[in-house]
C-alpha cells in the first residue's frame, strides 16, 4: 500500500483545508474588526454601532444564503433586490390600504401572504430554469425588471408610510431588549431582531444542507448534474427548491426592510442582488457550482458590513468605499482560486515579453 | 504501388500513455492518389496514429517522411502547413457561418488596397464555390452550415482541407453518420480526390466499405501493425482474423452461477435512427455481454433501459411485471443499477467525497423520519462497500477526483451495490483501469452473479466479453445482429456479426444456430 498511500495522503490534507475554508474568511473578519477598533475605539464597538453592522449583516446575509443555494446548483438569482422592493410594497399595501375592496388585514397574515408570494416567484424561476431550460440569468433578470416596475405601479411611485408606533415596525427596528422588555440590555440587548431571525434561518438552512438528503442532493446537482440525474436524483425538484428558498428569503428580507424603514417603497434594495452575490463569493461560494456554505455566506456579508461601517466611521468618502469593496471582492476571489490550485503563471507571461 | 510517388512514410512510430503502449513500432506508407484503409478493433491504435500524423499527439519514437523529406510535426498548424488534413467524426464547423466562411476560416481573403481591414466576401464565396464544385459537392457556398445535412457538412470539411492545399486527407469514420446514398456521394468525392493525386487515409469499421473504396489495407491490433495488403490480396475473413487475433489469455473467467428465471425482459426497444427493435431476456445470475463496434447502439440501448434517455417504443418487464421507466429514478425503483461508460462525467460527482458519491442513490434508506440523515448509517454503508470492493483510500472524506481510475470505477460500482440492485447494467466496466483493478471488478461481477444479480455488460474488448458472458448479444447498426451462447461464440464470429458481414449458417463453425 506504499504507493497508493502517498497518492491518497495529499488530497486528504487538501480536503481538510478545504473543509475549513471559512476560517480564512473568519480570520480576515477578525483582523478587519481589530483594525477599525484600533483606529476608532470610541465609536466602533459601541452597542449602537454594532447594531448597525448587525442590521447590515441581517439584510445581506439572508439574501446571500439564498444566493448560495442557487449558486451551488450553478444558477444565479438577479431578482432579489427588486423582490425586496416588491414584497416590501405589497406587505405595506395589504396592511395599510387593503387590496381592492378587501379591507386592510393584520400584520401576521400580511407577512405570511408576502412570504408565500416570494416563494411562488422563486418556484416560478425554478420552473423556467428546469422545465424550459431558460438560463437563470435571463429569467431572474426578467423578474428584476418586472418586480420593481410592479412595486412602483402599485404605489404610483410614492412610499407607503407606516405611522410611528405601528406594531409592524418592531420587526425591523426592535432589538432584543425591546422584545424581552429589558430596561437596558447592553450589548446583548442591542442585538436587532432581524439579526436573530438571520441566525435562525441560517441554522435551518445549514441543517438542510448538511443533515438531510436534500442537502446532499443540492451539492450533487451542483457538482455534476448529469451524474446526479443518473443516480436517481430528482434534479428538477432540487433546483426548484433552491430558487424557491431564494425567493422566500428575498420576501422575508423585504418585509424586514419595510419595517425598518417604516415604509414600503419601490426604490429600496437597488443592486442588493449584486451585493448578496458578492457576499456569497467572498464567503467561498464558487460560481462554478458545487461549493458554498451558509456560514461562508454570513461571514461574507459580515466582512462587507464591517468594512462598510468601518469606512463610514473613519470618514472615508463613499465613492472610495465602493472602490475598496470592489477590490476586496476581487482579492477574495483570486485568493480562493489560488488556494484551490489555480495558476498565476499567466501573469509571468504578461510581464516577461521583451520581444 | 512501388512505381507510384510515396507522399507519406511513417517508420517505427511508437507512443505510450500511462499504463498503455498505444503504438509500437508502426510503419505506414501512402502513395499519391491512393486510398488506404486503416482497420482494427476499438482501441487498436488507429486514432492515436492519426493524431500523431495530424499533430495532436507527439510520437515517442519513429520517423515521418513527407515527399521523402523527414519532418518533425510539432502541432496541428504545422501538420496543416505540411498538407495534412484530418476530418474527425465530430466536425469542427461553426454552424452559424456560411460554408464559404467555414472553408476560409481564419484565412478570409481581404479586399485590395486600403480595404484590407475588410473581408472580400464575394471573392471568398467565389473561391469556396470553386472548391466545392471541384469535389462535385452540390452545395451553394453561401448556405449556412446549420442548414446543411451531415453529408454536406462533411463535404464542407473536405473542401476546407483542400482550401489549405492538403495532399493527405485523413477521414476518421466518415460514413458512420451517413445514410446509404450519402455514402455513395462521399465515395464519388473520394474518387475525385484520388484522380487529383491526393492520398486518403480512411478509418472505418465497416469492412464492406473497405472493399469498395480502398486500394490497400493496413490492419492494427493492440498498437502493432499486423498486416498490410493490397485490396486484391485481401478477403473479409483474412482481415477479421488479423483484427481479432488476440489471445483470451489469463483474463478472469466467470465462475459458474446458477442461471435462474427471467429477470429483465426487453421487447422492441426503439429510438428512431439509433436503436431499432432490440429485444432480449436477462436471467437471474446471468451475465449478458453486449458486443459490437463503436456506434452500434449498445450504450444507447442500455441508457434507454435505465431511463437516462427517452425511447420511442419498447416494453420492459422486470420479473414478469411490466414496468414504466421514464427516468433513472424509475429504474432505481425497479431495482436496476447503471455503471455508465463515462466515469468522470456520468458516473461520479468529482468534487464530492467518496462517502457522498457512494451514498447518493441510497440516501433515502438512511434517514430518520424521511428528513434527517443518519450520518453513522451513511458512514457504515460507505465503509462496508469500500471494504468489500477494496477501494484504496485514506479516508471516506477524500474527493473522488484524486483517486486512480480503478478506484474511481470501484466507487461507481459501490454506489450501486449499496442499493442492492437486482439488475446491474455496466457499460465498459473496465475501460481505462489497470490490470489489477480489472481483475477485481471481474471477480466482483462473478460473485454478484452467483448471488443472483443479473448483469448486462457492454464491452468493446472481445476477450472480456468471451471470458465473462454467459450469452453474448451482438449489435450492429442499432439492431441485434445475433445472440450467441458462450460455447459457440468466437472472436471471429462476433466480429463478423458486428461488422455486418452476412454470416452463413455454415460459417458458424458447424454449431447449430440457436439465436
Amino acid at each position: 500500500m506504499t504507493k497508493t498511500d502517498s497518492r491518497t495522503a495529499r488530497p486528504s490534507f487538501l480536503t481538510r483545508v478545504g473543509r475549513f475554508r471559512e476560517i480564512n474568511v473568519l480570520v480576515a473578519l477578525i483582523l478587519l474588526g481589530l483594525y477599525f477598533y484600533w483606529r476608532r475605539p470610541d465609536i466602533f464597538v459601541k452597542p449602537a454601532n454594532l447594531a448597525v453592522i448587525m442590521r447590515f449583516i441581517a439584510t445581506f446575509g439572508m439574501l446571500a444564503i439564498g444566493e448560495v443555494l442557487v449558486i451551488i446548483t450553478r444558477g444565479i438569482d438577479l431578482s432579489v433586490g427588486s423582490m425586496l422592493a416588491f414584497t416590501g410594497v405589497i406587505t405595506a399595501w395589504m396592511m395599510l390600504k387593503g387590496v381592492g375592496s378587501i379591507p386592510p388585514i393584520g400584520v401576521l397574515p400580511a407577512i405570511l401572504i408576502t412570504l408565500v408570494i416570494g416563494t411562488l416567484v422563486g418556484m416560478w424561476h425554478g420552473m423556467f430554469v428546469t422545465k424550459l431550460k431558460i438560463p437563470p440569468f435571463i429569467i431572474t433578470l426578467g423578474t428584476y425588471l418586472m418586480a420593481r416596475g410592479l412595486a412602483a405601479n402599485i404605489t404610483r411611485g410614492y412610499p407607503q408610510v407606516f405611522d410611528s408606533g405601528h406594531p409592524f415596525l418592531i420587526l425591523g427596528q426592535g432589538d432584543l431588549a425591546r422584545l424581552l422588555g429589558w430596561e437596558s440590555g447592553g450589548l446583548i440587548g442591542a442585538i436587532p431582531i432581524s439579526f436573530v431571525i438571520l441566525i435562525l434561518i441560517a441554522i435551518v438552512v445549514h441543517i438542510i444542507l448538511n443533515h438531510t438528503p436534500l442537502g446532499y442532493r443540492i451539492y450533487a446537482v451542483g457538482g455534476n448534474i448529469e451524474a446526479a440525474r443518473l443516480s436517481g436524483v430528482n434534479v428538477d425538484r432540487v433546483r426548484i427548491f433552491c430558487y424557491a428558498t431564494s425567493g422566500f428569503l428575498a420576501a422575508l428580507t423585504g418585509v424586514i426592510l419595510a419595517s425598518r424603514l417604516g415604509q414600503g417603497t419601490p426604490v429600496v434594495g437597488s443592486a442588493y442582488e449584486l451585493w448578496a452575490i458578492a457576499a456569497a463569493v467572498i464567503g467561498g461560494t464558487s460560481l462554478m457550482g458545487g461549493e458554498g456554505t451558509v456560514l461562508g455566506a454570513i461571514l461574507g456579508a459580515a466582512i462587507m458590513g464591517v468594512m462598510q461601517n468601518g469606512m463610514v466611521v473613519l470618514n472615508i468618502s463613499s465613492y472610495i468605499q465602493d472602490v475598496i469593496l470592489g477590490m476586496v471582492l476581487v482579492i477574495a476571489v483570486v485568493y480562493d482560486t489560488l488556494r484551490r490550485g489555480g495558476d498565476l503563471s499567466f501573469l509571468k507571461h504578461w510581464f516577461s515579453r521583451p520581444s | 504501388m512501388k512505381e507510384q510517388h510515396l507522399i507519406l512514410r511513417m517508420e517505427g512510430v511508437s507512443k505510450a500513455f500511462p499504463g498503455v503502449q498505444a503504438l509500437s513500432n508502426v510503419d505506414l506508407e501512402l502513395a499519391a492518389g491512393e486510398v488506404l484503409a486503416l482497420v482494427g478493433e476499438n482501441g487498436a491504435g488507429k486514432s492515436t496514429l492519426m493524431k500523431i500524423l495530424s499533430g495532436a499527439y507527439h510520437k515517442d519514437t519513429g520517423r515521418i517522411f513527407i515527399d521523402g523529406r523527414e519532418v518533425e510535426i510539432i502541432g496541428p498548424r504545422h501538420a496543416q502547413q505540411l498538407g495534412i488534413a484530418i476530418i474527425y467524426q465530430e466536425f469542427n464547423l461553426a454552424p452559424n457561418l456560411s460554408a464559404a466562411a467555414n472553408i476560409f476560416m481564419a484565412r478570409e481573403p481581404r479586399r485590395p488596397g486600403p480595404g484590407r481591414l475588410f473581408v472580400d466576401r464575394r471573392r471568398m464565396e467565389r473561391e469556396a464555390q470553386a472548391i466545392l464544385d471541384r469535389i462535385g459537392a452540390r452545395i451553394s457556398a453561401s448556405t449556412l452550415v446549420r442548414d446543411l445535412s451531415v453529408a454536406e457538412r462533411q463535404m464542407v470539411e473536405i473542401a476546407k482541407a483542400l482550401a489549405v492545399d492538403a495532399r493527405i486527407i485523413i477521414m476518421d469514420e466518415p460514413t458512420s453518420a451517413l445514410g446509404e446514398d450519402e455514402v455513395e456521394k462521399l465515395f464519388e468525392v473520394i474518387q475525385t480526390l484520388k484522380q487529383q493525386g491526393i492520398g486518403v487515409i480512411f478509418i472505418t469499421h465497416r469492412l464492406e466499405e473497405v472493399f469498395r473504396i480502398a486500394d490497400r489495407i493496413i490492419v492494427l491490433r493492440d498498437g502493432v501493425r499486423v498486416g498490410s495488403m493490397s485490396i486484391q490480396e485481401a478477403t473479409p475473413e483474412k482481415v477479421i482474423r488479423l483484427m481479432v487475433g488476440r489471445e483470451v489469455g489469463d483474463l478472469f473467467q466467470k465462475q459458474k452461477a446458477e442461471i435462474g428465471p427471467p429477470l429483465l425482459e426487453v421487447r422492441g426497444l426503439t429510438r428512431r435512427g439509433v436503436v431499432e427493435n432490440v429485444s432480449f431476456t436477462l436471467r437471474r445470475g446471468e451475465i449478458l455481454g453486449f458486443a459490437g463496434l463503436v456506434g452500434a447502439g449498445r450504450t444507447e440501448t442500455v441508457r434507454m433501459i435505465f431511463g437516462a434517455d427517452p425511447k420511442d417504443a419498447g416494453e420492459i418487464f422486470v420479473e414478469g411485471q411490466p414496468v414504466t421507466i421514464e427516468s433513472p429514478r424509475d429504474a432505481l425503483a425497479a431495482g436496476i443499477g447503471f455503471v455508465p461508460e463515462d466515469r468522470s462525467n456520468h458516473g461520479l460527482i468529482l468534487p464530492l467525497s467518496v462517502l457522498e458519491n457512494i451514498v447518493l442513490p441510497s440516501l433515502d434508506r438512511h434517514t430518520r423520519l424521511k428528513v434527517w440523515l443518519d450520518r453513522m448509517g451513511l458512514v457504515k454503508t460507505a465503509q462496508e462497500f469500500v471494504h468489500k470492493l477494496n477501494i484504496r483510500i485514506a479516508q471516506l472524506q477524500q474527493k473522488v477526483m484524486f483517486l486512480s481510475g480503478g478506484n474511481q470505477q470501484k466507487t461507481v460500482v459501490a454506489k450501486w451495490l449499496a442499493l442492492r440492485p437486482r439488475i446491474l447494467i455496466m457499460d465498459e466496466p473496465t475501460r481505462g483501469i489497470d490490470v489489477g483493478a480489472k481483475a477485481e471488478i471481474h471477480a466482483l461481477m462473478s460473485r454478484l452473479a452467483q448471488e443472483g444479480v443479473g448483469i448486462i455488460m457492454v464491452s468493446s474488448e472481445l476477450p472480456e466479453i468471451l471470458g465473462m458472458s454467459d450469452r453474448i448479444l451482438v449489435m450492429c447498426e442499432g439492431r441485434v445482429a445475433a445472440i450467441l451462447d458462450r460455447e459457440e461464440a468466437t472472436q471471429e464470429l462476433i466480429m463478423a456479426y458486428a461488422s455486418g458481414e452476412q454470416v452463413q449458417e455454415a460459417a458458424r463453425f458447424s454449431v447449430p444456430a440457436t439465436s
